[in-house]
Order: structure tokens, then C-alpha cells, then sequence
């Protein structure tokens, strides 16, 4: 039984259909789209002599200022829309574009891991939790190459072997890092712990401990328990049969992890309820005499290592 | 180093750099949060072909497949002239160590028009406006044509099981029983309308 042409195909299914008539002639619902029609109050909106002539129109609710403070922010007694204005979570945007230009032009050291604290050193990227922001959303801007008629082995790809901490990453994104060696983990950073990576130096001057992370919200919980989205609370070998699987899917090859000179690096992950690499929660930085203060209350010990019961006395 | 902030080292007593990494654990540790992974939970990903010659389990070896991209069709001015967004992928149906003869002689029926002379089977996409996306939708297109072919050949080759070939015996001889039933009933009609019943 081989299988009916498309003609034949077609034909048969003439032959049982019923009449042609005008109603089948139509097009279908939402085949055609009538444009925006462009009325004269649109041009210029009465803005011709002052200083927003020729520039593009403002974003919804701007009055006057940077443009994290709009309207519907500032007071927010609106109940049928934008409820939750001042609730929403923010990620600023990082490119790979960005990325490998940081790390070509010697802000980022590709031979550590490049986590949310690294990135807000070089002072080319800001995050601050004071504005609702979670931390680095990685883009896949730059994860193709620019050149016509070039070879995907001779172009110029996302070529960095990275260890990279993100606090949220496109499949795609995920897909050009891996494909160059690199390893893409999303963690997620509550406030205060935020507050802590973005500036350290500020956090270490104020003299307080340095803070453990808490568990994400229960609206994120699922995102980073995924394997898919690489989260930090995803089984390692989830992960590794994710990595396959997105391999499979866009098309590349995965590299082979044999350098074993990078291997310490590649595989280093925080603790779920680590800030920075090398230091526990509860450690105390002395800039001043350059040494770590860490407690010995069993009841401190017993917070900062994250367990739920309750604490033991003295 | 990562705890480094504007080139001062924080913790000079620590060690060497291998030390950054030597963990602390606290209570939701990766690995007590997964203890003893059920296989069930871990997702199989294929990596090598199925045993089965009718059946494909999604497995396409990437290295095998020559890939090649150019510039798109359609308007754009100098960006569409310039980036090579169109993705092409070929590879030798004759000749591909991943496919079974069924699968190949069938997807050489079902897509002879993407064949060409030498039997290089040619896909291209320029879906999307990023290279990399259109790539994954060539695989994308080619995995499901391969599915498809391993779908007709499943299907016409599958063996009804004996519970279900006796069902039908039994089904079709209580047809049987009835439709000579009601010919007898028939014929009884029409005899009881005879002038000498």
C-alpha cells in the first residue's frame, strides 16, 4: 500500500465534498486584518515646538524623568489593570552580544565563573533590587553569526567557554553557551541576598553578616526546579538529559568535556544558599584587617546552614 | 575571583583557587533535595538509533549532517543582502548509518521532491529571522518527516493481537446469525402472503 499523491488526494476528496459555493469562496475568520488607519490627531499629537518634536512617542504613563518611574507606578489606585505594577519582577536584559564583548574587551575572567556579582564589578551592567529587579536575564541576541555566505564552523558564534550564573535564561541562549562548552545555571537571588551580590563592597563596609539566600517564591519554584531552564534546583542528571535533548533539538553537536584543566571550574555551583563563591552565609568580612569573623553560636549555625527545625538552645 | 570587588582579594586565608569552590553545604543541597533519583523521573533522551527498522525514537546524529547557510529571500534592503540567515541542511539518504532500509526507502517515496540526483536530501528554512533558529526548524522539519514515514510504516505493519482477531471472529458471526435471521423472517412474509399459505 503505498501512499496517494497529493493530486489523488486531492481529487478524492472532490469527489466526496459537496457543492462549491459562495460561502466556501469566503475567507476565513481572521485570514485579513485591516491595517491601524493613521487619523490626524496621530501626526505630531500637538507636540511641534518643544522638546519631544521628531523624537518617538513616549512609553505609557512617562511623565517627566527616568523611565522606571511611570504614572501607574507612582500611584497605583488603579484596580481594573496594572493591580500588581509595583509586584512585577524585573530582569535587565544581557545579550551574548554584550557578553562576549565583555569578556573580548577584558571586563570578564572567562577562566572563572561568571556569575551575577562578577557581572555587576564591571560597572557595564546594573541590577538594582531597588526597582523590583531579580538579577541577569540572559537574551540570545549574538548567538548566530553576521557574516553571509560563512560556515557555521569558521564564524564567529558565541565562542566563550563560560561558567555562568544567570537568574533567567531563553532556551536559545542556553543553546549557543552549551554549544561552546560552556554551562548555563539559573539560580534565583531573594532581595536581600540580591542586595548583597549586586555591591559587596557596600554590604562588607556595613559590617553585617553576609546573608543566606531563601527558597524562591512559589510562583518561581517551578522554573527553577526545571531542568530545562537549567535550574539550580534541578537533579544534575535532569540536567544532563536536558542538555542532550536541546542539543538534538537546535542541531549542534556537544562538545566533549574531556579538558580537564577547566573542569574544576566548569563544574562549580553555589549552594542554594550560598551569595559568593568561597564564603558561607553568616561570615562576617573585615575589609579593614582583611580577615573573616565566622560564628560559633550553635543557634546561628544552625540558621545560616538553612535547617527548618526548630533552633537548638545555646 | 568572584568575591573580588574592584581588584581587592577579600579572604587572603584562603587558599589557592580550587578552594573557592570546595563547597559549603547547607540544608537544600542539591543532593539532598534529589536523593535517590527514581529512573522514571530522569527523562531518556535517545543517543543512538532504535532497535526497531520500522520505528524512530528522535535520535538524528547532527555531525553526519552537512549544514550550510546563505542569505534569505524577500525584502529587507542591505541587512537581507548582507546576513545569511537561510539554513540548509543535506545528507545522503543511501548512505546514513542512522536510518533503517524501511525508513529510507519510504522517505525517499514520501519526499522524493526534497531529493535531489545523488540522493542528498535537502531541507531549508528561512522561518525566522535568526540563523540559529532556523536551523533547529530544518531538524525540526526533518525529524518530523522521518516520524511521519516511521508512523505509515508502524501502522500498516502492525499485527492485530489474538484477544481482538477472536472479538472480531465472534462479532462477525453473530452478523452473520442475524442477517440469515432476518432472511428467514423474509422469506416467512413473504410465503404467508402466497394465495395457498
Amino acid at each position: 500500500m503505498g501512499s496517494k499523491s497529493a493530486t489523488e488526494r486531492a481529487l478524492n476528496y472532490l469527489r466526496r465534498a459537496p457543492r462549491v459555493t459562495l460561502t466556501d469562496v469566503r475567507d476565513n475568520p481572521g485570514a485579513r486584518t485591516k491595517g491601524r488607519l493613521v487619523r490626524k490627531k496621530d501626526n505630531m499629537a500637538g507636540q511641534q515646538y518643544n522638546d519631544l518634536r521628531g523624537a518617538g512617542k513616549p512609553p505609557l504613563g512617562w511623565i517627566w524623568g527616568d523611565f522606571y518611574k511611570p504614572w501607574q507606578r507612582i500611584y497605583p489606585g488603579a484596580t481594573f489593570f496594572n493591580q500588581d505594577i509595583n509586584l512585577r519582577r524585573e530582569y535587565p536584559p544581557l545579550s551574548l552580544l554584550e557578553l562576549q564583548r565583555l569578556i573580548d574587551l577584558g571586563w570578564l575572567d572567562p577562566s572563572l565563573p561568571i556569575d551575577l556579582t562578577a557581572l555587576c564589578n564591571t560597572r557595564q551592567y546594573r541590577c538594582d533590587p531597588s526597582l523590583r529587579q531579580f538579577g541577569v536575564q540572559l537574551t540570545d541576541e549574538g548567538a548566530s553569526v553576521f557574516a553571509a555566505k560563512v560556515n557555521l564552523e569558521g564564524a564567529s558564534v558565541f565562542a566563550a567557554k563560560v561558567n555562568l550564573e544567570v537568574q533567567w535564561a531563553s532556551e536559545t541562549a542556553i543553546a549557543a553557551v552549551e554549544r561552546a562548552g560552556g554551562v548555563v545555571t539559573t539560580a534565583y537571588y531573594d532581595p536581600i541576598a540580591l542586595t548583597a551580590a549586586v555591591d559587596p563592597l557596600k554590604w562588607f563596609e556595613k559590617g553585617e553578616p553576609i546573608p543566606r539566600r531563601h527558597s524562591p517564591p512559589a510562583d518561581l519554584i517551578g522554573y527553577y526546579t526545571d531542568a530545562r531552564h537549567r535550574g539550580y534546583l534541578a537533579s544534575p542528571p535532569a540536567v544532563e538529559a536536558a542538555r542532550s535533548e536541546l542539543a538534538l533539538k537546535i542541531g549542534y553537536a556537544l562538545p566533549d568535556r574531556t579538558d580537564d584543566a577547566q573542569h574544576d571550574m566548569l563544574a562549580a555551583r553555589k549552594d542554594p544558599l550560598q551569595v559568593f563563591f568561597g564564603l558561607a552565609p553568616g561570615w562576617v568580612v573585615n575589609l579593614a584587617d582583611q580577615t573573616l569573623l565566622k560564628p560559633k553560636n550553635p543557634r546561628l549555625l544552625h540558621y545560616y546552614s538553612g535547617r527548618l527545625d526548630a533552633s537548638k538552645d545555646s | 575571583m568572584i568575591a573580588t570587588m574592584r581588584g581587592v582579594v577579600v579572604a587572603r586565608r584562603v587558599g589557592p583557587l580550587r578552594c573557592l569552590y570546595s563547597q559549603f553545604r547547607g540544608a537544600y543541597n542539591v543532593e539532598s533535595l534529589h536523593p535517590q533519583q527514581s529512573s522514571s523521573a530522569i527523562p531518556k533522551v535517545p543517543a543512538s538509533p532504535s532497535d526497531n527498522p520500522l520505528q524512530f525514537n528522535g535520535y538524528i546524529p547532527t555531525e553526519e549532517i552537512d549544514k550550510s547557510f546563505s542569505t534569505s529571500s524577500g525584502p529587507g534592503g542591505q541587512h537581507v543582502n548582507r546576513v545569511a540567515t537561510r539554513a540548509i541542511i543535506r545528507f545522503n539518504v543511501r548512505t546514513a548509518k542512522w536510518l533503517s532500509d524501511d525508513l529510507k526507502k519510504r522517505l525517499t517515496e514520501r519526499y522524493s521532491h526534497r531529493i535531489n540526483i545523488e540522493g542528498d536530501l535537502i531541507i531549508a528554512s528561512e522561518r525566522t529571522r535568526k540563523q540559529h533558529l532556523n536551523l533547529a526548524d530544518c531538524f525540526d522539519k526533518l525529524r518530523t518527516a522521518v516520524y511521519e514515514c516511521s508512523e505509515e510504516l508502524t501502522k500498516e505493519n502492525r499485527q492485530p493481537d489474538p484477544e481482538k482477531v477472536e472479538e472480531l471472529r465472534l462479532r462477525q458471526e453473530q452478523a452473520n446469525r442475524m442477517r440469515l435471521l432476518e432472511k428467514r423472517r423474509h422469506s416467512m412474509k413473504k410465503e404467508s402472503r402466497a394465495k395457498d399459505f
